[in-house]
């Protein structure tokens, strides 16, 4: 960190941009008729998205091993959160 | 050198706080104790407001014990018992169990034991204490305009569509109170990353210290998730919003699967740090290095996670699947092993060890014990067929009050006697301090014991009318209640005797090995007049692969041990 | 160039070093966002558990939200992500300016978020979609799936909108010279910010989008 270099701001924008696309993507396919498959490819575009800005504006890349084991933490958490609960809502009886 | 024939010093006082240490008035008045950032007054500030939450949980509990004298109901309402028990329930769980001992040794010890001045964020320290307080009068509030008739539970569709008691006030306490929780264990979590002394290694701190970190982690992860499902039942409450009613498409059981997501865990917030003040307690009083340190590390941190996907053993009989049922039960006895796995390192500590039985020791051997009872009648109620008939009754009562009070309870006046030293610089009266023990002993017992009879035999819960055959039984839980309340007095009364007249004590009155003893009884403010250098293993009672000599305990230095002025010496 | 203005010491108690003052503070925010995290998973797990439960109705309840405003809010979100991810870099280059600038623009743009959607909560009302007796869908669980577009949304909105008051104040010590650029507070708003778009980067397509069909 030196007063005298020019702020990086090349990254974040490039990120930027990519999530401006995903959130495009994610429009367009709601707009068409309603599909099966529809629900999917918002939600991997999104994913696509939530993976961008991450890494690009938040940087979990340069930060340490830690913090991403925070991260993973919290969605293996909601994991067992998610497949406990529908374990049951999947197998009741109907 | 101290007399032994000596009676109380006369002339201690308040004014006597030792010069230099926490205690010292700094001329600010209150302020200067509402607005501290210090971790030990903030301490001490939650366990006054513990205590007091406690009162008024174990009022309720009177009220609950006094009505089930007799088989029919005499002077409650059926509406005024579901009050009585919801309000024992939302103040022992949330304000009294959870906060126990994270908030009060938690936050005394935990700089303490690892080297450092303070916790990470110090004014994040008070603030949560504010939020917990804030949580508290939301839901005295709540008690005051009417109180809740729900149980501590809040099930909907009762909680959301039919209660006509203070629900959403109630809620919003509890959410309040819950980033109180989680604003300490980030905290917690925080300062064991980044503020243990030189030489303090993850595997030299205490073993206090690792079940205080993977509370805080069970804090962090499981609170929230109350959170946000009470959220929702306020928002039914307040805005019609019906996200779990059944007539609309709802699901009640989803409530259930988040509301116990949380609940789950949280006993584990609950009886993870009183894990670590019993091996404090047991080490220093049979001096004895813990039997398999890294293995009761694992186990603390394997209670953490398994705990966490065991919730639905408190819905076996709500409907959810059969399927679901098996593999709640499954892993509900995969989660008792580590916790067996202390007991019997626990029991191996105790060993060839050199023991004494200050009252510590007896509050810890009394957990051993009442905790061993109610872990395994938790196999019981894990057990799907056992539990399609225990369910809903004493039993269960009788099997949480086992590991929350006779437990938790009993781990907090083992640390209240084994830290009273060093937090207030005073040495307590042991004869009293013993008494207490043991009839908290047989009054917990008397209490709870009749309660597993009672559930077996089919009493339900949250009933305050009962078949009369089931009176004696009763009647004995009901008096048993009585000399419980005698002995949770006591300690009241001596301890706050020994805050004026007790002796003063020395650095180390029970030649305990952890950092906190190298420090003055009381503390300065700042812990520490030098930054420690660790290069001990945690608890070097003796040489490894020794048991310790006779001429180690410290009931040898005391000349009178059961005097009025007693507690162990230094000389 | 920075001027030279003196600012108050960002070193707090019990801390001796900024860098593990500052390390601590992005350390215990990350583990707050941990707990955010679930609770807003948690959100999302009791609305995937409903749909499965109605799916039919969850669809027609979702076709009646007004993608275009979704979609410019999350632009709106998106951008004010970037600004304060440029805010945080020019705190680093000690750029007084520049920093007050990027996290005036961060606000602003909360702010705009903050109007959108009030004017998408007027739409909705006007149609009734709000659950109780006036719904316009009936009695069904479609006023579950609506249920939980109020709730998810009004909760995001909330912590939106603490996170606009965490940044004002923010800009606020900055033009004042009251705290120091090398303060953890800049960083730590930015995690907590970031977070807040990502949970809208996934409400989006889920209430908006995947609910459809």
């Amino acid at each position: 960190m030196s007063k005298s270099s020019p702020l990086a701001w090349r990254g974040p924008v490039f990120s930027w941009v990519a999530i401006l696309f995903g959130v495009g993507a994610v429009t367009w396919i709601g707009a068409r008729e309603p599909g099966g498959f529809q629900a999917a490819a918002a939600m991997a575009i999104a994913a696509a998205m939530l993976v961008t800005l991450a890494f690009g504006l938040v940087g979990v890349g340069r930060n340490p091993a830690l913090l991403r084991l925070v991260a993973g933490t919290a969605f293996l958490f909601l994991a067992l959160m998610f497949l406990l609960s529908f374990t049951d809502l999947m197998t009741r009886l109907r | 050198m101290t007399d032994a024939a000596a009676p109380f010093d006369r002339h201690s006082g308040p004014e006597r706080a030792a010069a230099g240490s926490y205690l010292e008035s700094q001329g600010g008045g209150l302020s200067e104790w509402l607005l501290t950032t210090d971790h030990k007054r903030i301490a001490l500030l939650y366990a006054i407001m513990i205590t007091v939450f406690f009162f008024i949980g174990g009022a309720a509990a009177t009220l609950i014990r006094l009505e089930l004298f007799s088989p029919h109901p005499h002077f409650l309402t059926d509406d005024g018992y579901n009050r009585a028990f919801t309000l024992h329930g939302i103040i022992m769980v949330w304000f009294f169990l959870v906060p126990l001992i994270p908030a009060t040794f938690g936050n005394f010890l935990l700089p303490l034991m690892i080297g450092a001045p303070d916790v990470a964020f110090p004014k994040l320290n008070l603030s949560s204490w504010y939020l917990t307080l804030i949580g508290g009068v939301l839901v005295l509030s709540a008690l005051l305009a009417g109180g809740v008739d729900t149980g501590w539970t809040f099930y909907p569709p009762y909680s959301t569509a039919f209660s006509n008691s203070n629900v959403a006030l109630a809620v919003l306490g509890v959410i309040v109170a819950g980033f109180g929780t989680i604003a300490t264990g980030v905290n917690f979590v925080a300062t064991v990353h980044m503020l243990r002394a030189p030489g303090m290694t993850w595997f030299r701190m205490p073993l206090f210290v690792w079940t205080i970190y993977a509370t805080s982690l069970v804090m962090i992860l499981a609170t929230p998730v109350l959170a946000v499902t009470l959220l929702l039942v306020a928002a039914d409450r307040l805005f019609g919003l019906p996200i779990f009613d059944g007539f609309r498409g709802g699901d009640p059981l989803l409530f259930q699967h988040l509301f116990w997501f949380y609940s789950h865990p949280a006993v584990y917030i609950m009886i993870l740090p009183a894990m670590g003040v019993v091996t404090e307690v047991i080490t220093c009083f049979a001096r004895r290095r813990v039997f398999g340190y890294t293995a009761m590390i694992y186990a603390v941190l394997s209670i953490a996670l398994i705990g966490f996907v065991v919730w639905g053993h408190h819905m076996f009989v709500s409907g959810q699947s059969v399927f679901a049922n098996l593999v709640f039960s499954f892993l509900s006895f995969i989660v008792a092993v580590p916790s067996a796995i202390k007991v019997f390192n626990w029991t191996a500590t105790l060993y060839r060890g050199q023991i004494t039985f200050e009252a510590p020791m007896l509050y810890a051997l009394g957990f051993i014990g009442l905790f061993t009872i109610g872990g395994l009648t938790g196999l019981f109620l894990a057990s799907v067929p056992i539990d399609v008939q225990v369910t809903g009754t004493y039993f269960v009562i009788a099997h949480f009050h086992y590991v929350m009070v006779g437990g938790a309870v009993s781990a907090y006046f083992a640390g209240l006697h084994f830290w009273w030293p060093k937090i207030t610089g005073r040495l307590y009266s042991e004869a009293w301090a013993r008494f207490a023990a043991i009839l908290m002993f047989f009054g917990f017992n008397f209490t709870f014991f009749p309660q597993f009879i009672l559930g077996y035999l089919g009493m339900p819960r949250r009933y305050h009318s009962y078949p009369p055959e089931f009176q004696t039984l009763n009647v004995m839980s009901s008096t048993g209640a009585v000399i419980l309340a005698a002995a949770y007095l006591l300690p009241l009364l001596y301890l706050g005797w020994s805050c004026f007249y007790g002796r003063e004590a020395p650095a180390n009155p029970w030649k305990a090995k952890g950092l906190e003893w190298w420090t003055s009884s009381p503390p300065p403010k700042r812990n520490f007049l030098q930054t420690p250098v660790v290069d001990e293993e945690p608890y070097d009672y003796h040489e490894p692969e020794t048991a310790p000599g006779p001429e180690r305990r410290p009931i040898d230095a005391v000349r009178t041990p059961m005097r009025f002025a007693g507690g162990a010496r230094d000389d | 160039m920075t001027e030279a203005v003196s600012f108050p010491d960002p070193l707090r108690e019990p801390w001796r070093s900024l860098t593990r003052q500052r390390q601590a503070a992005t350390l215990g925010m990350w583990f707050f966002l941990m707990s955010e995290m679930l609770f807003f998973g948690a959100l999302f797990m009791a609305f995937s558990f409903s749909r499965v439960l109605s799916p039919e109705a969850f669809a027609e309840g979702a076709r009646h939200t007004e993608i275009a405003y979704g979609a410019a809010n999350t632009v709106v979100l998106v951008t004010s992500s970037l600004t304060i991810t440029l805010a945080v870099r020019a705190a680093d280059l000690l750029q007084r300016k520049l920093t007050g600038v990027f996290l005036a623009m961060t606000a602003g743009l909360g702010v705009l978020f903050l109007i959108i959607k009030g004017f998408e909560y007027r739409a909705d009302l006007e149609q009734h979609l709000f659950p109780g007796a006036n719904f316009a869908l009936g009695h069904n669980a479609a006023q579950i799936f609506w249920a939980f577009y109020w709730a998810m949304t009004g909760i995001h909105a909330i912590h939106l909108a603490i996170g606009v008051a965490l940044v004002l104040r923010l800009v606020w010590l900055v033009r004042r010279n009251r705290i120091s650029p090398r303060s953890p507070q800049f960083e730590v708003a930015s995690l907590y910010w970031h977070l807040v778009d990502a949970f809208w980067i996934v409400l989006f397509p889920v209430l908006y989008v995947a609910g459809r069909g």
